[in-house]
């Protein structure tokens, strides 16, 4: 299973959890134990490339998706893809990580997506 | 015979033009006012008409019947507006607000997997006021296809029409040169170029013009706030001798035209010394 949650450097589990979902440096991959597998550019439109986050991050075989806040279009095209989506507050790679392994963190629905992004 | 008011730039008075044209038009003839600027329309607020829905504009957008996919992914490589996502070894993923629906996902699918469906895009508006026939364009917000809009409008007044039986089609473009512009301007007769006494609206003046050659549609020039400039109008001038263009109009920057556009109200009503400006206007035109 791999694990992934945007970031914006490529310090591992030590690292911010990234405050936008897309508009981010890296996408850092962990596995469910919490090991990090690889960290990638991000070279989404969204910082001058091509392709759409859930679409770069199912290609490197995503099934779950970590991260702060995200809008509906992209909550939608991240379910169409198969990648579980939950939202949570925390600082780090590890924390976003640890709540994820303790239940401590909600599954994404369409209520979740973040104010400025709903349609 | 269709006029189309446009201008390449923006706030030159485009709407204003068209709106009074209407108004003088519709003293003699029968009148049709198509407000085609769908992304932003306000050709009712200058004319105080509380418009009436119509006719819901609908967008052609592919369905998948995944019993016949293969994941191929051809659907994906041929979206030029990056709609449709695959990833190996998946079912395409749909992106329903980006795709302006140019259906060629349908034309490169192998098996047939994809039928067509569709997405609201817009809606269009009818009302009438001082005897002009408005037919309202409305984009809806966060959508792209403008130009389908306009195309759409453009369908529904000549529909429109064939009861009201109207002499003369004004249609009030919006700025620009793209698809909603081009969508304006064909089959017009005549073409009305808005523009006022500044570098960059007589710049985007000669592009909107280049549309019009283009499309061979005889075009004159209305200078509007002509007397902020005067100087630069001998520019504008220079360029319409050149090119063998008419200015058919010109219109002074006086505090009437706020007021028009403050109390809703055409300006050849808030003050009947314009009449005459776009009498002469009409003349040109004729």
């Amino acid at each position: 299973m791999k694990i992934v949650v945007p970031t914006n450097s490529k310090k591992g589990l030590n690292d911010k959890v990234a405050e936008h979902f897309g508009r981010c440096q890296t996408y850092t991959f962990i596995d469910e134990k919490g090991a990090v597998i690889e960290i990638i550019d991000n070279t989404t439109e969204h910082m001058g490339g091509k392709g759409l986050p859930p679409e770069l991050m199912k290609k490197h075989g995503a099934d779950i998706l970590l991260c702060k806040e995200l809008g509906p279009r992209a909550l939608n095209l991240c379910e169409q893809l198969g990648i579980d989506v939950y939202v949570g507050q925390a600082e780090t790679v590890r924390e976003i990580f640890e709540m994820w392994k303790n239940n401590k963190i909600k599954r994404a629905d369409v209520g979740d997506v973040c104010e400025q992004h709903k349609l | 015979m269709k006029i189309a008011v446009t201008g390449g730039k923006g706030g030159v008075g485009k709407s204003m033009v068209a709106t009074s044209l209407a108004v003088e038009f519709a003293r003699k003839t029968n009148t049709i006012l198509v407000d085609a600027d769908a992304e932003c329309p306000n050709d009712h607020l200058l004319l105080s008409i509380k418009r009436k829905k119509y006719a819901i504009v609908y967008q052609p957008i592919p369905k998948w019947d995944f019993e016949k996919c293969t994941k191929c992914g051809k659907c994906a490589s041929v979206c030029k507006q990056n709609a449709i996502v695959s990833v190996k070894g998946r079912f395409p993923a749909f992106v329903k607000d980006i795709c302006i629906g140019c259906k060629a996902c349908i034309v490169a699918c192998p098996t047939g997997a994809i039928t067509e469906t569709k997405k609201e895009i817009g809606t269009i508006y009818t009302g009438k006021n001082y005897n002009v026939n408005l037919v309202s364009s409305e984009l809806k917000l966060g959508e792209l296809a403008s130009g389908e809009v306009v195309a759409e409008v453009r369908k529904y007044s000549d529909k429109i029409n064939e009861k009201t039986k109207a002499d003369i089609m004004i249609i009030d473009s919006s700025p620009g040169i793209g698809c909603p512009v081009i969508a304006s301007l064909v089959g017009t007769d005549y073409i009305v170029a808005v523009t006022e006494p500044t570098p960059s609206a007589l710049f985007d003046l000669k592009r909107v013009l280049y549309l019009a050659n283009h499309f061979r549609i005889k075009h004159g020039i209305v200078i509007n706030k002509f007397d902020l400039a005067e100087n630069f109008c001998k520019k504008i001038g220079e360029f319409a001798k050149e090119n063998r263009i008419q200015i058919i109009g010109r219109i002074p920057y006086r505090k009437d035209f706020m007021e028009s556009t403050i109390k809703m109200k055409p300006v050849v009503e808030i003050n009947q010394d314009y009449q005459g400006l776009f009498q002469k206007i009409i003349s040109h035109i004729n």
